[in-house]
């Protein structure tokens, strides 16, 4: 139990920083994120890239050996990816950034909020119906 | 006139969330997936109820471990677990299997681990701690737009976005449909920019590569239809 109790400190505290740096750094601002996009700006670009950098400097040398789940390419990676990245460039918004941008006062992000949510009920019923498999990060 | 962090401040920070989140809590940073449970609150709130069950009854625990250790691995349990008659199994291959490799649990019966590895995964949160994960993301956006000054309530995603997608009702409607795009297309390739983005390239998964290129250059595409038809 207390275990439970600390773990949800520890995922409301990275929750709060997470949601912090995802809007300082513009993340969840349209504009900026079409910039990107366009390449009008390299800011997001290079802050990303140098996250994944970072990122992966950092599992190395501080998790090698942790059993993280692996993240084969499936049936769905293509497609998938395709239907996400086409909007993300639409509503401004990854998942992550839809919630930030609620908490910034964009009601509009509502809007996206039950969109991604009834996107993501539909997969799941046509997944049921035809027997997908399931590669859900439920992390 | 943007008074957002420059990448160097930015990319640290994200890095370190995402190495951070799985030192903390042994569990992949990720959004998406998380988000999705709750467009299917009823069943997730079975599978929460499976593990609690579960968890009150090491013997169930133990033989369900047991049975999935063997299905994970494509091999026949020795002998059949005779404790089967404990709670009925949740219906969730991916969490359920998660759970068998519970720190301290794979490497005691089974003889596919060889030597001790590293930290192991964590089972899955229950929905409730989930909720709290979502509302502080909502939280740290208030807490960063209050801090620049920039906080206030608008309908919809600024100047860009009414000039090249749509404005008023039409507008609400697209984010609406991005947002479709984004949920299911997330589920389909198992993960966001956080998930695959951030923590699945930055432990080279193949998987996650593909998909943050195929993503991104979508994003891309579709940014430069947007400019080329306003």
């Amino acid at each position: 139990m207390s275990m439970h109790r600390r773990s949800t400190v520890v995922l409301a505290a990275l929750g709060v920083a997470l949601g912090f740096v995802i809007s300082m750094s513009g993340l969840s601002d349209w504009g900026e994120l079409h910039a990107m996009f366009t390449f009008a700006s390299p800011r997001l670009l290079l802050a990303f890239g140098g996250a994944v950098v970072l990122a992966t400097a950092g599992f190395f040398l501080l998790a090698r050996r942790d059993q993280i789940p692996a993240k084969h390419i499936v049936a769905g990676t293509v497609p998938g990816a395709l239907l996400f990245g086409a909007g993300w460039a639409v509503a401004g918004a990854c998942p992550g950034a839809a919630l930030v941008q609620l908490g910034e006062g964009k009601l509009g992000a509502i809007a996206t909020i039950a969109g991604i949510l009834g996107g993501a009920w539909l997969h799941d019923r046509l997944r049921k119906r035809f027997g997908w498999a399931r590669h859900s990060c439920i992390d | 006139m943007t008074s957002y962090w420059p990448f160097w401040a930015t990319a640290p920070a994200l890095a370190a969330l995402t190495v951070g989140y799985w030192i903390l809590l042994r569990r992949p940073l990720g959004v998406s997936g998380v988000l999705a449970r709750f467009s299917r609150v009823r069943e997730e709130l079975e599978v929460d109820r499976g593990f609690e069950a579960m968890e009150a009854d090491p013997a169930a625990l133990e033989a369900a471990m047991a049975a999935m250790t063997a299905e994970a691995f494509g091999m026949a349990p020795e002998e059949e677990p005779s404790s089967m008659e404990g709670p009925a199994l949740p219906t969730a291959p991916s969490s359920m299997f998660e759970a068998a490799t519970a720190p301290g649990s794979a490497p005691v019966d089974s003889p596919v681990f060889e030597e001790p590895r590293g930290r192991a995964c964590a089972s899955t949160p229950a929905l409730g701690e989930h909720a709290v994960f979502l509302v502080a993301l909502v939280a740290g956006g208030l807490l960063a737009a209050l801090l620049r000054g920039t906080f206030g309530v608008t309908a919809g995603m600024g100047q860009g976005f009414a000039r090249l997608v749509a404005n008023g009702p039409a507008g609400l409607a697209a984010l609406a449909g991005g947002g479709v795009l984004v949920g299911f297309g997330t589920a389909l390739c198992g993960g966001c920019t956080a998930g695959h983005g951030l923590t699945g390239c930055g432990r080279l998964m193949p998987g996650s590569l593909l998909s943050t290129i195929v993503f991104f250059g979508a994003a891309v595409g579709v940014s430069f239809l947007l400019a080329g038809l306003a």
